[in-house]
């Protein structure tokens, strides 16, 4: 079983940030997913605020349902969120900012770590 | 434990959105931690090479100085699609820094080399 | 919002101490950013803030410490361009202190 790395860069409400969500539901099934890497416009759904309507898919929950049924890691780039307004509380605390906006279930992590990541997967495939 | 080689493929002009500026934040983290990475340029991307760019006059901050820095970083290897290059009527003489020029069909050649490829 | 006072005109600090803009920065105010560090400049201080801010002027980005230890090598000398001489001088990173001290951003955490 390949062990694959997501690398998540488009926003959520593209088709590819979409795609991401079915890919990584799929390589569950047949492969081991190690984590999935949000950057650029996709830390955006990381922010717990995302109210769709009942109508839309909510992929947010989509995301969250991955780390509570398979206990995959969500990791959030923190530059790349901090320019968004996605702060857990203890970058808001640093900040400064009362309120933070991280969605549960995921984490705030650097690029560095996806440096590292990606050391131990045997493939990574982005979105 | 996978040496994975990166290329980082720039597809845009450099103020029309902030991946080029991203791009290069993860080209630059790659490389700080020694990974194996080329960056390749196509379509409206050759921009952000394009030497004496002001962004200030559109209150923007000049990101692309950062690709002045690429020695520094032992990042070596950077290819250009020629046609891009064409189309935008620049020369590399009108680049900030060396770069080699490939073809389309060298381009995609060489991306086939490189077992991640990351496009911004 | 943090300030310093600086030739009676308040300067804006973030608030761990960065200026919010770097371009207020002046060579008189570097002792005073020094100060919250608890570090009193030398030369030695100085030939670092002058590289980290010419750094940051040529390529709008601040080095991680790795790059800083091998830029200062280049230019300045193996003596200089080396973890435990730099950390000596700022002794809570240099890529941190140094680049405050010289009034650049706060370098985003991402690495």
């Amino acid at each position: 079983m390949a062990k694959i790395l997501i690398f998540v860069t488009s926003g959520p409400e593209t088709d590819d940030g979409q795609s991401a969500l079915s890919y990584a539901r799929h390589a569950l099934k047949h492969n081991k997913l190690s984590a999935v890497f949000f950057y650029s416009d996709a830390v955006y759904v990381a922010n717990k605020l995302r109210k769709p309507p009942s109508d839309e898919l909510n992929f947010l929950e989509g995301w969250q349902s991955l780390h509570k049924k398979h206990g995959v890691e969500l990791i959030v780039c923190s530059a790349a969120a901090q320019r968004r307004g996605v702060l857990d509380a203890s970058e808001a605390e640093y900040h400064g900012i009362s309120g933070d906006s991280l969605a549960e279930h995921f984490r705030i992590g650097g690029l560095g770590e996806y440096v590292e990541l990606q050391m131990y997967a045997d493939r990574v495939v982005q979105f | 434990m996978h040496n994975h080689k990166h290329a980082i493929v720039f597809t845009q002009s450099p103020f029309a959105t902030d991946k080029g500026k991203e791009g290069l934040e993860l080209a630059l983290t790659l490389a700080t931690y020694e990974q194996p990475i080329a960056l390749f340029f196509t379509g409206q991307a050759p921009l952000q090479l394009a030497k004496n760019i002001n962004s200030d006059l559109l209150q923007r901050k000049n990101y692309t100085q950062g690709f002045n820095a690429l020695d520094l970083y032992d990042i070596e290897q950077v290819y250009i699609n020629a046609q891009s290059l064409d189309e935008l009527q620049l020369n590399q003489r009108d680049l900030s820094i060396a770069a080699q020029v490939l073809s389309t069909e060298e381009f995609v050649a060489k991306l086939s080399h490189f077992d991640v490829v990351l496009q911004f | 919002m943090n300030e310093v006072n600086f030739n009676g005109q308040p300067i804006a600090l973030d608030k761990h101490g960065y200026l919010q803009n770097y371009l207020d920065w002046d060579e008189a105010l570097a002792p005073i950013l020094a100060e919250q560090e608890n570090i009193e400049l030398t030369a030695a201080h100085w030939e670092v803030i002058y590289f980290v801010r010419n750094f940051y002027l040529e390529f709008k980005t601040s080095p991680a410490i790795r790059i800083l230890v091998k830029a200062i090598a280049q230019k300045l000398g193996k003596e200089k361009g080396n973890s435990p001489y730099l950390y000596k001088l700022f002794p809570k990173g240099p890529a941190k202190q140094a680049t405050k001290i010289a009034g650049l951003p706060k370098p985003a955490k991402c690495i």
